[in-house]
């Protein structure tokens, strides 16, 4: 930790010899006369990059389908790893059936997609309906009901499930397997139950060494938030090598890489009241996110003209709404799209970064899964989708999605090295390991307008920490010596 | 207080579909003057027999199928929908409705299904003719 001349702090939490404890070997160099010869660091930079988003990305959009083929790509994709999964699990010997070939009583294994039917799921349907007579319901934090109940589908038939399986786990559209038998009431009783799991992983190639990588999310530009903007200069100093002295400034030129995972505008940008005012009203009112792009623009202009940027849009960002995410248009930065060191990428992103796979969305799938399960962690959220082998399941249901109908591109089809979210409430890591030996890092990138906190990766040895920022201004500074 | 019901047909919600209306469009009136009428030893009221005589184009194979009312000729046009509306039937190639039946072929064979080489090539042999393009139902809205 050091205090620099007009009294910021950067605060590194770290638990071994990192970052902060490099640049504290070098000398201090910062309260001296000032020096002939300006010292320069060269910034590392990525060796290998390749983006491996490519099925994230749409070319013509057709609209004209329905979501079936979505779901039904995804069943007959993944129903193939599932039956892998059961015979690894429980036996070679065990039948798996198709659900109009049940018998009652039959101890057998079913593949299916899971639908939760709930009773307090936003339907669209009972709101305009003018039969009920309902208002329209306020937004939830969490829409589980205790009448909740988990019903299997598989191409032709659906079954209600019951028994060893906790309802409030699950969201609609993951594919598992169950382990059971028909009961005469016609529900299927489930002893035991497994998912995909982690798919195969590819071999980890990263460099020797220490080279750092930054995730940051959840900006919020434009919010009228200015506290945050102070927080947000000083990282944008800090990566570029403008504050600290020598130590510090050395250790921000291993930083190689910079992913700005969404919500790079505040949600205040997107105002609806526009929309139902008279004309005459709005005529020459301004957006507030074209002013708040504009402030993006200038913050990447600093940020690519020093490091490569990998900038992903998030929930209220201006692309299109349903996943996956489009990149942001490159018009909208005409200082910083001349840098080619500027990637403007799709929501989810994947990538190969100096040997090391990165997956990660903005975050839109975990909060949702958030919404329609007992899960309240991200983390654990986060290494449940990894684990069930698709990115979102919730999409379509809850999670607006485009009507893929050829193949669907959220499930994983490779491990990745690093499994990150954006948007979360509170920073969080953890390593995870599969049956197959994968081992992947989850990190949970907090979302900086709220927590000042940024995350910083190794790619030598896969470790992540948190950066915090924060700033006092002398105004609400009360014991301040100022009696001389 | 109840609406009184006028005496509505389903036809006045639903607008009928004909096929034979799509191929009065198609053909002009000389070429329906000379289309062959095909004897058969079949019923003279099977609905079959109206529904060749308005399809047959004059160059169209003809072949002879032996069923219960005695010999019917059916062409191989005829066979090629049949064979393509059982393409669109089978549940195991995914939902049929939405999507042509190109892409839907080309998706059976990524997920591995193995799909018949036979339909692919009878739909690329006439993909101008919507019939043949797309599916069972795709005058319908969603």
């Amino acid at each position: 930790m050091f205090v620099g001349l007009w009294g910021y702090t950067i605060k590194a939490a770290f638990s071994d010899a990192m970052f902060s404890d490099q640049a504290a070997q070098k000398k201090q160099t910062l309260m001296g006369p000032p020096s002939t010869e300006i010292p320069t660091f060269e910034r590392v930079q990525t060796s290998t990059y390749t983006n491996r988003s490519d099925c994230f990305r749409l070319g013509e959009r057709s609209f004209t389908r329905q979501y079936a083929h979505t779901y039904a790509t995804r069943l007959l994709k993944m129903r193939p790893l599932l039956v892998k999964r059961a015979i690894q699990k429980w036996g070679n010997d065990i039948p798996v059936k198709t659900l109009c070939e049940l018998q009652v009583g039959e101890i057998c294994c079913v593949v299916g997609t899971i639908f939760k039917h709930m009773e307090l799921q936003p339907s669209i349907l009972r709101e305009i309906s003018e039969e009920h007579n309902l208002l329209p319901q306020p937004p939830r934090a969490k829409y589980i009901h205790q009448t909740d109940e988990l019903i299997l589908e598989d191409e032709l038939q659906r079954i209600k499930l019951e028994g060893n399986i906790d309802i409030q786990h699950f969201v609609t559209g993951v594919i598992i397997a169950v382990y059971g038998s028909e009961k005469d009431s016609g529900k299927f009783f489930v002893e035991e139950f497994c998912f995909a799991d982690l798919p195969s992983q590819p071999p980890l190639m990263n460099s020797d060494a220490d080279k750092f990588l930054l995730l940051v999310s959840g900006l919020g530009l434009g919010g009228g938030n200015a506290d945050c903007l102070l927080g947000m200069q000083l990282l944008i100093d800090m990566v570029t090598g403008q504050l600290g002295d020598e130590g510090e400034q050395s250790s921000a030129a291993q930083i190689s890489h910079v992913i700005l995972a969404g919500n790079l505008l505040s949600p205040a940008t997107q105002s609806r009241d526009s929309l139902n005012k008279a004309k005459y009203l709005t005529k020459k009112t301004q957006a507030a996110s074209v002013e708040a792009i504009k402030l993006l623009d200038e913050i990447l202009v600093q940020l690519s003209a020093s490091v490569s940027v990998d900038v992903m849009p998030g929930e209220f960002d201006p692309t299109n709404y349903t996943y996956p995410q489009q990149p942001l248009h490159h018009c909208m930065f005409p200082l910083a799209s001349v840098y080619p060191t500027l990637q403007l990428v799709t929501n989810p992103y994947q990538a190969d970064i100096d040997g090391v796979r990165f997956l990660g969305t903005s975050g839109q799938n975990v909060s949702d899964i958030y919404k329609y399960s007992s899960m309240d962690d991200y983390l654990d959220i986060l290494e449940w989708t990894l684990r069930a082998g698709h990115l979102s399941p919730t999409a379509p249901d809850t999670l607006g999605c485009y009507p893929f109908y050829l193949e669907d591109p959220f499930i994983i089809k490779e491990c990745p090295h690093v499994y990150f979210c954006g948007n979360a409430p509170a920073f969080k890591c953890r390593e995870i390991r599969g049956v197959d030996g994968q081992k992947v890092l989850l990190v949970a990138v907090p979302e900086f307008s709220a927590t000042q906190t940024a995350c910083l990766l190794n790619l030598h040895n896969l470790q992540c920490h948190p950066v915090s920022f924060s700033g006092f201004s002398s105004m609400d500074d009360g014991d301040m010596d100022v009696s001389h | 207080m109840a609406k009184t019901k006028t005496k509505g047909l389903i036809t006045h919600s639903f607008k009928v579909v004909k096929r034979g209306k799509r191929s009065r469009s198609k053909k002009t009136k000389d070429q329906d003057a000379k289309k062959k009428v095909i004897c058969g030893f079949a019923n003279k009221n099977d609905k079959k027999q109206e529904w060749k005589k308005s399809h047959l184009s004059s160059g169209s194979k003809v072949r002879s199928l032996k069923t219960e009312n005695g010999l019917v000729t059916v062409s191989q046009e005829e066979l090629d929908l049949d064979m393509l509306k059982q393409f669109d039937l089978t549940w195991e190639y995914g939902p049929c409705i939405g999507i042509t039946r190109l892409q839907r072929w080309e998706r059976a064979r990524l997920l591995g299904l193995d799909p018949p080489v036979k339909v692919k090539e009878t739909v690329l042999k006439r993909k101008e003719d919507p019939i043949y393009l797309n599916s069972l139902w795709y005058e319908y809205p969603l």
